[in-house]
């Protein structure tokens, strides 16, 4: 029994020395072995042929993007139409090919506070005002993101004033009220958020005709996706959420007509709007929403996200956010349409994408997906390293527990005020006042077919009608400054 | 009667209102917060100094009255240690405006140069100094102008939603 201390300690101090011994080992020769590896690794990679060397995968990887390469995986495993989240990842760089012109020598920035207010459909029989340009895009509680990412949206835009959309999913009008928020109703084809109570108690009432990511198409949403919000879409719970193609009853323009009559009588004047995802037919579908009474037109271009769309439609399908503007815009002042206004979403990311849209024509902008982002900041370490972000916001996410509303509400407000505060210094910097003195005439392309696009000037053109030409006139012959050969000798 | 689009396609159970999954995730005092923390712009806060500033000086102008009608010297006594207390603040106001460069900032500034932000930031700090008045009459006086300077901005419908501090470190 005597012995076993002293075991004890000998132990240990054999322990303790055999790991002192492998730091030491790896401390001197740790460099040697890594230098091994690596000169290993590089030799194979510099030598091989192709057929047996890893860079091949590199190489095709590089050909076809990382994006088709997993893609592509992802169908070989399941066999099933994928469901891409936060829309096509193709670049749109046409609002980046645009500038403003800034105030400096002829006339100066403005001072103080910029008014930045807008009004949605002005002629509704309430209109819906807006201290800021900018509302919050249609994201559906029980379609797309959960109650908790819903009610921090409308946390965040009530704070700043704004309006948040509905979406296609549900909503409680107990949540709206208990924030004093305000929304747009989005009337879709489903059976649900269909209340009469909800039509009165709303801002604005969205037909939706189809989206950018997901163009007109309908969808089947499984029970076990729906969750907690099964009960409140009024589905039984084997019941699958079904999102139709066409609104029931509705066959031409003149149900159509009827259906924005009678959802402008039971909203009690709220203004009533449609939102189309734009193909070459763009000028086609304004001209039925405006026979149709339309009061204001929601163009969500190609480059909009969603919860989860197929790449052929989000890739393949529909005009992009630009051309699509410039194209309402060019349709509205041909056929001098006024007070119908145009909400533009898909793609807009940042406070100059959002004037710059403003200035070609849009009355305000929806943002969607730069608003989920928003949402999540500092909550993102809930999801990541072993989730996606997604997996906190979306219905189908494992960790939407983790989630925080309030935080979520604060985090959207702070961005959106960073926006609007961003927004106003670019109004200022063109010596402007309010949003509504911005127009096109204040910007200028950097590439000519954006120019011609979008009806502005070229960068590269000379804008010879602002100054004088012939400073010499009026001048006494003889006076002026000389010309020809002398002239260019002195020069 | 007229064919209803929509109540013909759904069924009548689906018309009631869903109730909600639980109590609600976000109140208006939550929101009234959120709305308090925001950051204002220098110019912003120099409009919700300068529209402090003015409200304050027309309290003042207001205070001279009763106070030289006040019966006793207890009550005459009170009102002059708020009128100092509130020239005090005033004079704290125009000083922060004259540190930030603009001391002569348009009083009355309109609606549109008074954003919503810096009326939550204003309403906080009116609603402090009546939360600080014991008197009775005081307290109507303030609500008063309080009311009036609201009403003419068309910004009474926020007041109950917008209160809470206004923190100079704020200012960015």
């Amino acid at each position: 029994m005597n012995g076993w201390p002293a075991f004890l300690t000998a132990s240990l101090a054999g322990s303790a020395l055999s790991l002192l011994l492998a730091t030491l080992i790896l401390w001197r020769g740790g460099r040697l072995l890594l230098n091994f590896l690596a000169d290993r690794t590089m030799n194979i990679l510099l030598t091989d042929p192709y057929r047996h060397n890893l860079w091949e995968f590199i190489s095709a990887s590089r050909r076809s993007g990382p994006q088709l390469l997993i893609e592509n995986s992802m169908r070989a495993a399941t066999g099933e139409v994928i469901k891409r989240p936060m829309g096509s990842p193709k670049p749109s760089p046409q609002f980046e090919a645009i500038s403003f012109t800034p105030a400096q020598v002829n006339r100066a920035a403005a001072p103080g506070i910029t008014d930045l207010s807008v009004v949605i459909g002005p002629k509704a029989g309430r209109p819906l005002t807006l201290p800021i340009p900018i509302v919050i895009g249609g994201m559906g509680y029980g379609v797309g993101i959960t109650r908790e990412v819903w009610s921090a949206l409308l946390g965040g835009a009530t704070a700043m004033g704004t309006v948040v959309n509905t979406g296609e999913g549900t909503v409680s009008l107990e949540d709206v009220r208990a924030a004093g928020g305000r929304f747009i109703l989005q009337w879709g084809r489903t059976h649900w958020a269909k209340q009469p109570d909800l039509l009165l108690a709303c801002s604005g009432v969205e037909i939706h005709f189809g989206q950018g990511s997901s163009a007109g198409m309908g969808i089947h949403i499984p029970p076990e996706e729906l969750k907690d919000a099964r009960t409140h879409m009024k589905l039984g719970p084997r019941e699958w959420g079904r999102i139709g193609e066409r609104f029931p009853g509705v066959r031409g323009i003149a149900d159509l007509g009827r259906m924005v009559s009678q959802l402008r009588e039971a909203s009690g004047g709220a203004p009533i709007g449609g939102k189309i995802s734009p193909g070459d037919d763009i000028e086609a579908c304004l001209d039925t929403l405006l026979q149709c009474g339309a009061d204001f037109i929601t163009i969500d271009g190609a480059q909009a996200g969603t919860k989860g769309s197929e790449p052929i439609i989000e890739d393949d399908f529909g005009l992009p956010t630009f051309f699509a503007l410039c194209r309402a815009r060019h349709y509205f002042e041909t056929r001098r349409v006024n007070g119908v206004s145009l909400i533009v979403s898909g793609g807009l990311a940042t406070p100059g994408h959002f004037l710059k849209a403003i200035a070609l024509g849009a009355t305000a902008v929806a943002i969607g997906t730069p608003a989920l982002y928003a949402v999540t900041h500092g909550q993102l370490q809930r999801a990541l390293p072993f989730e996606p972000p997604t997996e906190l916001v979306l219905m189908t996410g494992r960790r939407t527990g983790a989630f925080d509303p309030v935080e979520g509400a604060r985090a959207l407000a702070m961005y959106l005020k960073s926006c609007v505060d961003e927004m106003a210094m670019g109004i200022r910097a063109m010596g402007k006042a309010s949003l509504k003195e911005v127009s096109s005439a204040d910007l200028f392309a950097l590439d000519p077919e954006v120019a011609r696009v979008a009806g502005i000037r070229y960068a590269g053109d000379v804008r010879a009608d602002l100054y004088r030409r012939n400073r010499s006139r009026g001048r006494r012959p003889g006076t002026g400054p000389q010309r020809g050969a002398r002239w260019r000798e002195r020069s | 009667m007229k064919k209803n689009l929509w109540r013909n396609t759904v069924r009548l159970r689906k018309m009631s209102t869903p109730q909600p999954g639980g109590p609600p995730l976000i109140t208006l005092d939550q929101v009234a917060k959120i709305r308090r923390r925001l950051p204002l712009t220098p110019e912003e806060t120099l409009y919700a100094l300068a529209l402090s500033a003015d409200l304050l000086e027309r309290l003042i102008r207001r205070l001279d009255r009763p106070l030289s009608r006040a019966r006793n010297n207890e009550t005459r006594l009170g009102w002059n240690r708020m009128k100092q207390r509130l020239e005090a603040h005033r004079r704290r106001l125009r000083r922060q405006m004259r540190r930030m460069g603009e001391p002569k900032v348009q009083v009355r500034p309109t609606q549109a140069q008074v954003s919503e932000t810096s009326w939550s930031h204003l309403f906080a700090l009116y609603e402090r100094l009546i939360d600080g008045t014991k008197d009775v009459r005081l307290r109507a006086v303030l609500l008063e102008i309080w009311g009036e300077t609201a009403i003419g901005h068309g910004w009474l419908a926020s007041w109950a939603v917008d209160v809470g501090d206004l923190d100079p470190d704020l200012v960015r």
